[in-house]
């Protein structure tokens, strides 16, 4: 193929123009009756990097995909790096494959923390409709100083692995495709399983002061995303959770297996999706089930719910005691955050179990190829829930296609379900108050959403919710 | 380079390159001049005068960094500003602040200095003296401002 046969990024036309302006937006339309009819949750902001890696050269992908993120970009790292593996037609020696794992579940701890100490504890600590000025961190280190500490320390560990594998915390280049740059040492082996046992403790004093919380958020709980849907996410052999590899599994809401085994690499079988007018966040949904009916739920919540057990010792007893208090297949997107801290546990226990495999610190963690393969498809769990990537190269490993399917997207429908229900709750007239407003805010968090990656965007998400009236008038307006 | 005199006195404080103290430099350095503090970090952890200096060169401040901040005596934190003219240089002391002035809203993951402040003596019981050196970077990229860090690693 000649250089001008292939895809040039020279130009990208964004159209239109003016949807780059604002973050994201929350809209509420009324019917006759004044009561909700119904709401979206817009994103409202692009970044395009399907479009902008078309024309690089396979070899850069992993490095290029992880500045999608400041928050994840190891879980893009590895989604990039597994799909440059099928277009090297290569699999990563055993330690090679190991030491990823060990990276994405350092991820995983880090970006958990993030959500349920920094961004999520300050509502459950204070209520979802105290003073918003309080809610945030400060507010919790002055009330709760112990939850605090937790908080930065179960961070600041997942954080600490991932720089002293790659050498830094954010866009580190260790995970290559192939395999991983450099073999393990032994000094850092065991500067890492010192730090293992404070933070197993840590997130287990998070654990007990979460479920003393339960009881006072039932309201909450009730309301904050509780339909109906199917969950996906990836399981290994076993059934169990899996991060890094294995196979999607998908289950219904009263606990039926939809599909089970599924290849990942043939996502876009059972996987479609639809793009609305009114935001840049695709909809991902099941195909058999049609869109918008289509809906399921991934991230930590889809994990603990589709797999048969964790499969470490700690996480598995809180995952009986989760079954135990909520069901096999809770309903309300209010339990990602009990369900986020039981994979929090379960990530650092397997940070521990690969470490102290007898071949971690082998010196073969890297497979070298060319390009032996047009197509490629890496698939990870990720913090927020399942992540592919879908390269297509010419013969001399340019890329010509790319598609990212974010775990974002994947909850996109079920998200606006969330907010619709919130809604329904809480808006009492043709005005927007506080306590509603604190609450579509909290249910959207609930899920973690990361609009860098899933349009790929700047990552605060400053939010504005409008009520509309039945003729199309905006009623009310909320910013925050 | 001009030195203000509030860097002068930061400097006569205490001494920078003295074991136990912390410079952070941050910014995104694929972002021309938003990445000045994070040269200027990159330039003093070659200088062998601060050897016994911890540096670290951060996207941006979150909350972690609330220990290291507890453990230091002096802490020196180096960004970009923009408004003031490029190249320009100034130092404030940073001083705790209350939750209902840590600003931004409960989607943020990272924290101003004073909010970073007042989380580690809540968390740690005590913050090193902290000062922000804020390289001005006009409103648009600027050379000047990008050779600013090898000027102030030697003064400093």
């Amino acid at each position: 193929m000649t250089t001008e046969e292939r895809a040039v990024t020279n130009a990208i036309v964004i159209d239109p123009i003016t949807r780059i302006e604002g973050h994201s937006k929350i809209t509420i339309h009324l019917d006759e009756d004044g009561e909700v009819a119904d709401a979206q949750f817009h994103v409202t902001q692009f970044r395009g990097f399907e479009r902008i890696v078309q024309g690089r050269p396979i070899h850069e992908m992993p490095s290029i995909m992880a500045r999608i993120c400041g928050i994840c970009p190891v879980s893009h790292l590895v989604a990039s790096s597994k799909a440059c593996d099928q277009i090297m037609e290569v699999e990563p020696p055993p330690t090679g494959a190991d030491l990823r794992r060990v990276m994405n579940l350092a991820q995983i701890v880090q970006s958990n923390a993030l959500s349920f100490f920094h961004l999520s504890s300050p509502d459950l600590l204070f209520g979802f409709d105290a003073d918003p000025a309080l809610r945030n961190i400060i507010g919790v280190a002055r009330a709760n100083p112990a939850l605090a500490r937790d908080g930065v320390g179960v961070r600041r560990f997942g954080q600490q692995i991932i720089e002293w594998l790659g050498g830094k915390r954010i866009h580190p280049a260790w995970i290559v495709p192939g395999g991983v740059d450099a073999p393990l040492s032994a000094d850092t082996r065991d500067r890492i399983l010192s730090t293992i046992p404070e933070a197993i403790a840590a997130i287990e004093r998070a654990l007990a002061w979460y479920k003393t919380t339960l009881v006072q958020h039932e309201d909450e709980a009730r309301s904050f995303g509780d339909f109906r849907s199917a969950f996906m996410g990836l399981v290994d052999r076993a059934g169990n959770v899996d991060h890094y590899d294995g196979w999607l599994r998908v289950m219904d809401a009263d606990g039926r297996l939809l599909a089970d085994r599924i290849d990942p690499r043939g996502y876009q079988d059972y996987l479609g999706e639809a793009v609305e007018p009114w935001s840049y966040l695709k909809s991902t949904y099941w195909k058999t089930l049609g869109y918008p009916d289509g809906v399921y739920r991934v991230g930590p919540l889809a994990r603990l719910i589709v797999a048969a057990q964790m499969g470490t010792p700690r996480a598995d007893m809180e995952l009986d005691e989760f079954r135990r208090r909520l069901g096999r297949v809770p309903s309300s997107s209010f339990h990602y955050h009990y369900a986020r801290l039981i994979d929090t546990l379960y990530a650092t226990e397997r940070i521990e179990e690969l470490l102290r495999g007898p071949d971690i610190l082998s010196p073969r963690v890297r497979s070298f190829a060319g390009i032996n393969n047009n197509e490629g498809i890496g698939v990870s769990e990720a913090p927020r829930g399942t992540l592919l990537h879908h390269y297509r190269v010419d013969d001399d490993g340019i890329v010509q296609w790319a598609n990212l399917v974010i775990a974002t997207g994947h909850n996109n429908l079920a998200m606006n379900q969330g907010v619709k229900q919130v809604a329904k709750r809480y808006v009492r007239s043709a005005r927007l108050e506080e306590p509603m407003l604190n609450r579509v805010e909290a249910v959207i968090r609930c899920f973690d959403p990361c609009l860098s990656c899933s349009t790929h965007a700047l990552g605060e998400m400053p939010l504005q919710v409008q009520l509309i009236g039945p003729d199309g008038a905006v009623l009310d307006e909320l910013m925050r | 380079m001009t030195v203000p005199a509030n860097l002068g006195s930061l400097v006569n404080h205490g001494s920078l390159a003295d074991p136990g103290s912390l410079v952070v430099g941050y910014g995104n350095p694929l972002r021309s001049d938003d990445g000045v503090g994070w040269k200027a970090a990159g330039r003093l952890a070659t200088d062998p005068r601060f050897a016994g200096v911890r540096i670290l060169q951060l996207h941006q401040l979150t909350p972690e960094l609330a220990l290291d901040i507890s453990r230091a005596d002096l802490v020196v934190l180096v960004d970009a500003r923009s408004g003031p003219p490029a190249g320009t240089v100034s130092v404030e002391r940073v001083e705790r602040v209350e939750p209902a002035a840590a600003g931004g809203t409960t989607w943020s993951h990272h924290l101003g200095p004073a909010a970073l402040v007042a989380l580690a003596r809540d968390l740690y019981g005590r913050a090193g003296d902290v000062h922000v050196v804020s390289v001005g970077v006009g409103r648009s990229r600027s050379a000047k401002t990008c050779r600013r860090p090898s000027k102030m690693s030697w003064r400093t």
